[in-house]
C-alpha cells in the first residue's frame, strides 16, 4: 500500500479534472473561529492492498471471490495495470488502477461461500403468533385513523409520504429510548451525526451515489454546494455513513478498541420497488433508525459481529415478535460486507417473513477507504480497523411488525409490555376515526368560505 | 499523505437562483398555477386569494410594508386587481353567452334552416373568439394580480412593537456577566470533547452533548404531552406548493434546501425540498386541503426531529446557524382569532414555565415587523444569551400566522359539514433548538458541562 499512501493531490495536474475520482474534499472550520486552527476535513485516497490484489497465487482467489458476489470487478486488469507502471509512471494508468482496484468487492467469510445462492437459516426466535381471526396488514389496520397518513400526500411532501401521530408517534418515541437507553448501557458511545453529507463520504462507505440506480439523494447542485465548488453533496441512507466520516482519519490505540457507537438518525432512500409486498410502510423513503457501529481490531470483528447480533435478537425478541436470523449468501452482502445477517420478523398478515434489520462486519474494505488505522503494542506498522455496523431499530418496519403481531380482533394493538414505561405506562393503541379530513375538491370549500 | 496544498477555503456554497429561475422570477410561482403554464403541470390546489380586504385599508397596508422594510407597487397592484376582478366578471358573462348560443345553435341545427344556423354559427364563433383573447388578457392580468397579492405579507399584530425595538415580555434569571472575555461554546466544546465541528455544514456532538440533545427534546415533548399536546412524526420533504405555501421563496438557497431534480418530472415548479419533520412546512403539508370540524379544535401538535435550514446568518456562528439542527416543534390550529390569541397565550406561558425549570437565564421578547417573517404577524423570541459574542441569541419562538397560511394552502375548519367553514388560523412555534440551547448553556457555564438534571432523567 505504501506508495498509494505517499501519493498527492498536486501531483495530479491536468487530469484532475478529467478523472472523476478521487479527489480530495475539503471543508473549512468556520472563518470566525481560530484561523489558526489546523483542523480540516480531508477525505484521504483510497489505500487498497494493490500488492495482494496483483499476488499470481491469490488471482483465482480473487476471481471466484468476484464470481461469488455479484460478478463486479476485473482482477486481471489490475495486474496488467501495475505491470505497465512498473515500466514507466503514468498518472492516469495509475488512476485507472485505483479505480479499478476500488471495484473488487470484500473477501468472503467461508461459512456463506458453500450456500449458493440462498440465505442460511440460523434459528428461528419466539413463537409463531396464532389468531382467531383473519389478523390484518398494517395498512388496513391504520388507514384513514388518527394514528396513521399515507393517502393523499404525494403532491403535499413526495412519493410515500407519511406521517405517524399520536400513538403511533409515541410507539417511535418509546423504542428509539428503549433501544438508545439499552445501548448506552452497554457502553455503547452516543453520537449526534449529520444527515447530509459530502458525496465522497458515502461513497468511501461503498455506496455509489451516482449513476442510474442510485439510492442516493442529492442536493440541487446549482444551488447548495459543498465547501468552495468541490464535490456534491448528499443525503445520508445510514448514520453508518456519517459514523464513518466520524472516525475518517483516525488512529486509535489497540487497548482502546473496540470502540461501540450509537446514534439516531434519519436516514433517506430514494429507491423504489413498484412489487405489491413493498407497498406502504414497507419500503419507504426515510424513516428513523437507530444504527450500532463498531471499529475493532483485525481479531476481535468477528466476535463484534456475533455481539451486535445477539444484541439485536435480545431487542427485538424483547418485543415479543417471531423472528428468523439469516445468514446472508456470498451475492447478497454488497461490495462493502465480508458477512452479513439478516434479521427477519413475522409479518402475520403475509404470512412471512420481512426484514427488520441487518448487522455486517466489513472488514477493512471502509477503513481503508476512510483512513482509520490502529497502533499496536508489538509493532510500529499501523493496521486497518475492522467497522461493524447493525440496525438497532428501524421505526416503519418495526412498528409495522409490533402493530401486525400484537393486533386483536377490534383492531386495537397491545403494546409490548418493555416499551410501557415509555408510553405513560399504556398497555393498548386504539385507533380512532380521523378527525382532520383531505378534500380532494377543494374548490367546493372555498366557495362555502366565499359565501360565509 | 494528505495534500499539502490543503488549506481553509472560503465557505461559501449558497447560489441564490439558477440563470433560469432568475429570468423567470416573480413571473412563476409553484403555489398559483397561471392558465399559461396549466397544461404543464399538475395543480394541486389553488390558493385562495381575496385582495379586496387588504385593500379596504391601504393606509395599514402601506404602513405595513413599510414597517417590514418590503417594496410593493401597491397603486399598480390594486389597479392588477380591479382589471383582474372584472375581467373575471366580463369572461364569466361570455362563458353563459356561449352555452346560450350553444344551445340555441344546437336547436336550431334540428330545424334545418340553412341561413338561421349559419348566422347563429357565426355569433358562436364570435363569442369564442372573444372569450380566447379575454383568457389570455385574463393570464397575463392574473400573474400581476394574484401573483403579487401572494407576495403581500401578512398584516400585524397590534401587540408587535412598532418603534423597531423589541419589547421584553418576560426575563428569568440574571443575564451572565460579560466584563471579562468568554471563549465561545465551540473553544468550550472542543476542550470538553464534546464536539466534532467543521462548519455549520457539518458536526457530531459526542456523548453528553448527544444525550443532551436527545434528553433535552423528550423532556420537552413529554411535557407538553402532559398538557394534552399530540404528538406528530412527521416528514422530511415537502412539495415546492407548501414551501410557498408557508411564505417561504422555494426557490432561494438560502432558506430551503431543494432536491436534485428527478429526471421524470416534467413539472419544473414542483421540487422536492428538504425541511425537516420538525418545520412549519412539514405540519403544513399534512394539513394541506383539510377540514376539520371546529369541535375538535384546537388541535395542539407537537414534533420532535430534524430541522433543516442553509441559513445564511453571516453574524452567527458554530452551534447558532448550523444547517441540521434538533428541534421540538410546535404547531395549533385554531378555529379563529380570538381563540388562536388564547392559544398563543397560553402556550407561550407553557413554554416558559419549561424553560424555568431548565434554570437558566432567558428572555422572552416580541419581534417588531422588520424581524417578522412574511407569514407572520406576532412572533414571541424566546433567547439566552451568547456570553461570548455579548448579544442575545434566538433559542425558541412562537408566532401568530392568522389565517395567513391556511388560505394559501386551504386548510380549514367547519362548523356545519358542507354548508358553513373558514380558515383556521394557526400558531406556529420552535419550543427549543437544540444546538442553539446547547451553544448559550455551553457559554453559560464555561467551566465544565452538566447535563441537568431533569434532562437527565428524561432519558434514564
Amino acid at each position: 500500500m505504501s506508495i498509494w499512501v505517499k501519493s498527492r493531490l498536486s501531483s495530479f495536474g491536468i487530469y484532475a479534472s478529467c478523472m472523476k475520482l478521487p479527489q480530495r474534499y475539503i471543508l473549512s472550520k468556520a472563518k470566525s473561529l481560530q484561523e489558526d486552527d489546523e483542523k480540516i476535513l480531508k477525505i484521504p485516497e483510497p489505500q487498497l492492498d494493490i500488492a495482494r490484489y496483483c499476488d499470481p497465487s491469490k488471482t483465482e482467489h480473487f476471481n471466484k471471490n468476484i464470481k461469488i458476489r455479484k460478478g463486479i470487478g476485473n482482477i486481471q486488469r489490475i495486474i496488467e495495470l501495475n505491470n505497465e507502471l512498473k515500466v514507466k509512471t503514468n498518472e492516469t494508468l495509475r488512476r485507472e488502477l485505483v479505480q479499478e482496484a476500488l471495484k473488487i468487492p470484500n473477501d468472503t467469510h467461508p461459512e456463506p461461500q458453500s450456500y449458493g445462492n440462498d440465505a442460511k437459516v440460523i434459528k428461528h426466535i419466539g413463537t409463531l403468533p396464532e389468531f382467531g381471526f383473519d389478523p390484518k396488514p398494517f395498512d388496513k389496520l391504520m388507514e384513514g385513523t388518527n394514528q396513521y397518513r399515507m393517502k393523499e400526500l404525494a403532491p403535499l411532501a413526495g412519493h410515500k409520504a407519511y406521517y405517524l401521530c399520536r400513538e403511533l408517534a409515541d410507539l417511535e418515541h418509546a423504542l428509539i429510548r428503549y433501544v438508545v437507553q439499552r445501548l448506552v448501557k452497554n457502553g455503547f458511545s452516543l453520537i449526534s451525526v449529520p444527515d447530509i453529507l459530502h458525496h465522497q463520504i458515502i461513497e468511501c462507505c461503498g455506496i455509489p451515489t451516482s449513476g442510474q440506480r442510485s439510492i442516493v439523494y442529492r442536493l440541487d447542485g446549482d444551488k447548495h454546494l459543498a465547501s468552495a465548488a468541490e464535490g456534491e453533496l448528499c443525503l445520508s441512507g445510514t448514520a453508518e455513513m456519517a459514523l464513518g466520516g466520524f472516525l475518517m482519519n483516525q488512529i486509535f490505540a489497540d487497548e482502546n478498541l473496540p470502540k461501540r457507537y450509537v446514534a439516531v438518525s434519519r436516514c433517506y432512500r430514494a429507491e423504489t420497488a413498484p412489487i405489491a409486498s413493498e407497498r406502504g410502510l414497507y419500503r419507504v423513503h426515510q424513516f428513523t433508525k437507530v444504527e450500532m457501529f463498531g471499529a475493532s481490531t483485525s481479531h476481535q470483528s468477528e466476535d463484534l459481529l456475533e455481539e451486535f447480533r445477539s444484541i439485536q435478537e435480545e431487542i427485538f425478541s424483547s418485543l415479543n415478535l417471531y423472528l428468523q436470523v439469516l445468514d446472508m449468501p456470498p451475492h447478497e452482502l454488497g461490495a462493502p460486507a465480508h458477512r452479513k445477517y439478516d434479521i427477519e420478523a413475522w409479518l402475520p398478515s403475509r404470512r412471512e417473513f420481512g426484514e427488520v434489520s441487518s448487522c455486517s462486519n466489513c472488514t477493512d474494505y471502509q477503513s481503508r477507504r476512510l483512513n482509520i488505522q490502529y497502533t499496536t503494542k508489538n509493532s510500529s506498522l499501523k493496521e486497518f480497523v475492522h467497522t461493524v455496523n447493525g440496525t438497532a431499530c428501524a421505526i416503519p418496519r418495526l412498528i409495522m411488525a409490533i402493530c401486525e403481531t400484537h393486533q386483536q380482533e377490534d383492531g386495537c394493538i397491545r403494546i409490548p409490555p418493555v416499551l410501557r414505561p415509555y408510553m405513560s405506562q399504556k398497555d393498548i393503541i386504539k385507533p380512532t376515526k380521523n378527525v382532520t379530513k383531505f378534500v380532494k375538491r377543494s374548490k367546493i370549500l372555498t366557495d362555502i368560505i366565499d359565501k360565509d | 499523505m494528505f495534500s499539502q496544498s490543503a488549506r481553509l477555503l472560503p465557505v461559501a456554497r449558497s447560489v441564490q437562483y439558477t440563470a433560469a429561475e432568475k429570468c423567470r422570477r416573480g413571473c412563476t410561482s409553484s403555489l398559483y398555477i397561471t392558465g399559461d403554464l396549466a397544461s404543464e403541470s399538475c395543480i394541486v390546489l389553488s390558493p385562495y386569494v381575496n385582495l379586496n380586504r387588504r385593500f379596504e385599508d391601504t393606509e395599514k397596508l402601506i404602513k405595513n410594508l413599510q414597517s417590514r422594510g418590503l417594496t410593493v407597487d401597491l397603486p399598480q397592484l390594486k389597479s392588477s386587481w380591479q382589471q383582474y376582478e372584472n375581467l373575471k366578471k366580463f369572461k364569466l358573462q361570455l362563458d353563459s353567452d356561449k352555452s346560450a348560443n350553444l344551445v340555441k345553435f344546437n336547436a336550431a341545427k334540428s330545424s334545418q334552416k340553412p341561413k338561421v344556423l349559419n348566422d347563429l354559427k357565426a355569433e358562436l364563433d364570435k363569442v369564442k373568439e372573444k372569450l380566447n383573447s379575454v383568457k389570455k388578457e385574463l393570464w397575463d392580468v392574473e400573474k400581476k394580480a394574484i401573483l403579487g397579492g401572494l407576495a403581500l405579507p401578512n398584516d400585524i399584530h397590534p401587540e408587535t412593537p412598532l418603534n423597531d425595538c423589541e419589547k421584553i415580555v418576560h426575563e428569568f434569571g440574571v443575564k451572565p456577566d460579560t466584563s471579562s472575555h468568554s471563549p465561545s461554546h465551540i473553544e468550550i466544546a472542543n476542550k470538553l470533547g464534546l464536539i466534532e465541528y467543521y462548519d455549520s455544514s457539518y458536526y457530531f456532538l459526542k456523548d453528553e452533548a448527544a444525550q443532551f440533545e436527545i434528553g433535552l427534546s423528550y423532556l420537552i415533548q413529554d411535557k407538553l404531552k402532559e398538557i394534552g399536546f399530540i404528538t406528530m412524526s412527521n416528514y422530511d420533504f415537502g412539495k415546492s406548493l407548501v414551501v410557498e405555501g408557508v411564505g417561504l421563496d422555494p426557490r432561494d438557497a438560502s432558506s430551503v434546501f431543494t432536491l436534485e431534480k428527478d429526471s421524470d418530472s416534467k413539472d419544473a415548479t414542483a421540487r422536492l425540498h428538504l425541511v425537516g419533520g420538525a418545520s412549519l412546512a412539514s405540519f403544513c403539508a399534512f394539513h394541506t386541503k383539510t377540514v376539520t370540524n371546529v369541535k375538535n379544535l384546537p388541535l395542539r401538535y407537537v414534533a420532535m426531529g430534524r430541522h433543516y435550514n442553509p441559513n445564511g446568518d453571516e453574524e452567527l456562528h458554530g452551534l447558532f446557524s448550523t444547517w441540521q439542527s434538533s428541534a421540538v416543534e410546535t404547531f395549533v390550529a385554531a378555529a379563529d382569532k380570538e381563540m388562536a390569541m388564547e392559544e398563543f397565550k397560553s402556550c407561550l406561558k407553557e413554554i416558559i414555565d419549561l424553560y424555568e425549570t431548565l434554570g437558566y437565564h432567558f428572555r422572552v421578547v416580541y419581534l417588531p415587523p422588520i424581524n417578522l417573517k412574511p407569514w407572520e404577524s406576532l412572533r414571541a423570541s424566546i433567547q439566552m444569551f451568547s456570553k461570548n459574542m455579548a448579544k442575545y441569541i434566538e433559542v425558541g419562538s412562537l408566532s401568530l400566522c392568522d389565517d395567513y397560511i391556511s388560505q394559501r394552502l386551504l386548510i380549514c375548519c367547519e362548523t356545519v359539514p358542507g354548508k358553513s367553514a373558514q380558515f383556521a388560523h394557526l400558531i406556529s412555534g420552535t419550543v427549543v433548538s437544540v444546538p442553539r440551547i446547547l451553544g448559550c448553556i455551553l457559554e453559560y457555564d464555561s467551566g465544565g458541562f452538566k447535563l441537568p438534571s431533569e434532562v437527565l432523567a428524561a432519558i434514564a
